[in-house]
Order: structure tokens, then C-alpha cells, then sequence
């Protein structure tokens, strides 16, 4: 297991990549009512996600991925009209870091669903968030 | 661990997960132009994705990037990383590289260039994913 880490300080478990997933539809919980994914622990750095849509939605729906306070930090707008993995899009930009990475506290992961046209019959899909722990110093 | 049918005998379960090496680095740790070993890959690994993660930005008057790569290449992964903004900064050199080696390790190296060598601030994450392929029947 390799390690730049203080020998005595390591866990195993820091080492692997991470990932939190959790189904949103059209109506669980519902049109602009923000789901919880899941909670990242303190120094948790979101690496790479997105949202698999295995069901599609309404035209020109959208799915926004992101943190309390900032419901869009990892990705905005992903469309979900049609099925596939919709990557995170906006990892590299400053919300992600300012909301959405902490050293010290949890951050609580969010997707919101909007129903655009307000008349979606369907739509599943699967958030999932990938991610590294902090090591140990 | 996702398997399709019984496992080879020389495999491992820890190879069968996505591995991190991480570290940390700022505008003056350790210096602008000097290399920070982020750590060591086994011989085997490959370099399935990471980045550099700004938490705080680098301010230097001129340009602030970050190479990442090995001590045999020191932008094999990663060239010229912006470190002027935070955000999570994709190593853009993985579909490139040709530091895979399946007998020997390779020691990641993670390397600051303020171009003025005046930064006051600036913190970055070095975030390596890999994948052991050493062990694994073919």
C-alpha cells in the first residue's frame, strides 16, 4: 500500500476512492425540493460523478448537483432528457472549493430536480459522487 | 468487489478498488520550482485520474502553475495546472503519458512555479487515483 503518509498515522481506508449514490425521480422528492445524497466527511474532495439517468425526464429537464447553501457547486444544469451518465461539470470551478470542500466540517451533497416544463410522467436516476478522504497527518 | 467468475489465485482484493495517493503542498512547501513527493505508485499501478484540488489560490504577480508527473518526468501527468483559481484542476495529460511501468515503482512528484517567486498565498491538494495491475492473471 503505498503511502506518503507518517507511518502509525495510516488508514487503509483513506486510500481507495469513496463514492455516495442515492436514486432521485421525478416525483421522490419532487420538482426544486432538494434531496439529500448523502454526507461527505471533513476534507473530502469530490474527485469526479455525475448523474446516471436511467429513465428519462421531461424535455429539458434538469438535475443540479451540489452542497447546502450551494445547490449547484459540483454540477449545474445537467440535462436529464436523456438517459446516460451526466459528468459533474463544474468541479473545477470556486463554488466547489468555497462550498463545497471543507477541512474541518461535513458537507451535506444535495440534488435538486426541476421539472422545467412542469408536466414530467417519468424520469429515475442515480446521483453518484466520488471521492477521496483526507490522510491522516 | 466486482468479479465475473471465480478469481485468479494471485489476485488480491486491494486490487480491485481504485487507490488514492494524496497530498498537500502550498506556495512556500516546498518552494516554488522544487518538487513535492506526493508519493510512491507499485509497480503495476495505473494512473486512472486525479487533479489538483486549489483550496487557496496562488497569488504570485506573474503566472502560479502546478506540473504533476514522476521523477522521471515531471509534467507526465499533469502540465501547467492553472493555480490562479480554486477549483478541482483534472490532471490533462493521463491519455499522453508513458510512465507505466509494470516492474518498478514510480515516486509521483507534484511541482509549484511562481513565476516571479512572490506568493504570499496559495494551498493545493496533489490527488492521484490508480489502479493496481500487478497481481491480476491476464
Amino acid at each position: 500500500m503505498p503511502m506518503s503518509y507518517a507511518l502509525g498515522s495510516d488508514r487503509s481506508e483513506g486510500n481507495i476512492l469513496h463514492t455516495i449514490s442515492r436514486r432521485i425521480t421525478y416525483n421522490n422528492p419532487g420538482t426544486a425540493v432538494a434531496m439529500t445524497v448523502g454526507i461527505l466527511p471533513p476534507g473530502a474532495s469530490v474527485v469526479s460523478g455525475g448523474v446516471n439517468v436511467v429513465t428519462t425526464f421531461g424535455a429539458a429537464d434538469v438535475i443540479d448537483v451540489g452542497v447546502t447553501g450551494s445547490a449547484s457547486a459540483y454540477g449545474s444544469a445537467l440535462d436529464v432528457a436523456s438517459v446516460g451518465f451526466k459528468a459533474l461539470d463544474d468541479l473545477a470551478l470556486t463554488p466547489a472549493v468555497t462550498a463545497g470542500y471543507s477541512d474541518t466540517a461535513p458537507r451535506t451533497v444535495i440534488a435538486t430536480y426541476t421539472d422545467t416544463s412542469a408536466d414530467a410522467a417519468a424520469g429515475a436516476a442515480d446521483v453518484i459522487i466520488n471521492y477521496v478522504t483526507r490522510p491522516v497527518t | 468487489m466486482p468479479m465475473t467468475g471465480a478469481p485468479p489465485v494471485v489476485d488480491r482484493q486491494s486490487s480491485n478498488a481504485v487507490h488514492c495517493l494524496r497530498k498537500r503542498m502550498t506556495f512556500s512547501n516546498p518552494g516554488t520550482t522544487v518538487a513535492l513527493t506526493v508519493g510512491t505508485l507499485p509497480a503495476g499501478a495505473a494512473v486512472v485520474g486525479g487533479g489538483v484540488l486549489i483550496i487557496t489560490l496562488f497569488n504570485d504577480s506573474g503566472t502560479d502553475v502546478i506540473d504533476v508527473g514522476t521523477t522521471v518526468d515531471a509534467d507526465e501527468y499533469g502540465t501547467l495546472l492553472d493555480a490562479t483559481a480554486v477549483g478541482f484542476k483534472v490532471l490533462d495529460e493521463l491519455a499522453t503519458h508513458d510512465g507505466h511501468s509494470e516492474t518498478t515503482e514510480r515516486t509521483v512528484t507534484a511541482t509549484y512555479t511562481g513565476q516571479n517567486g512572490n506568493a504570499t498565498t496559495g494551498v493545493a491538494d496533489i490527488i492521484i487515483l490508480f489502479t493496481h495491475s500487478k497481481n491480476v492473471a491476464l
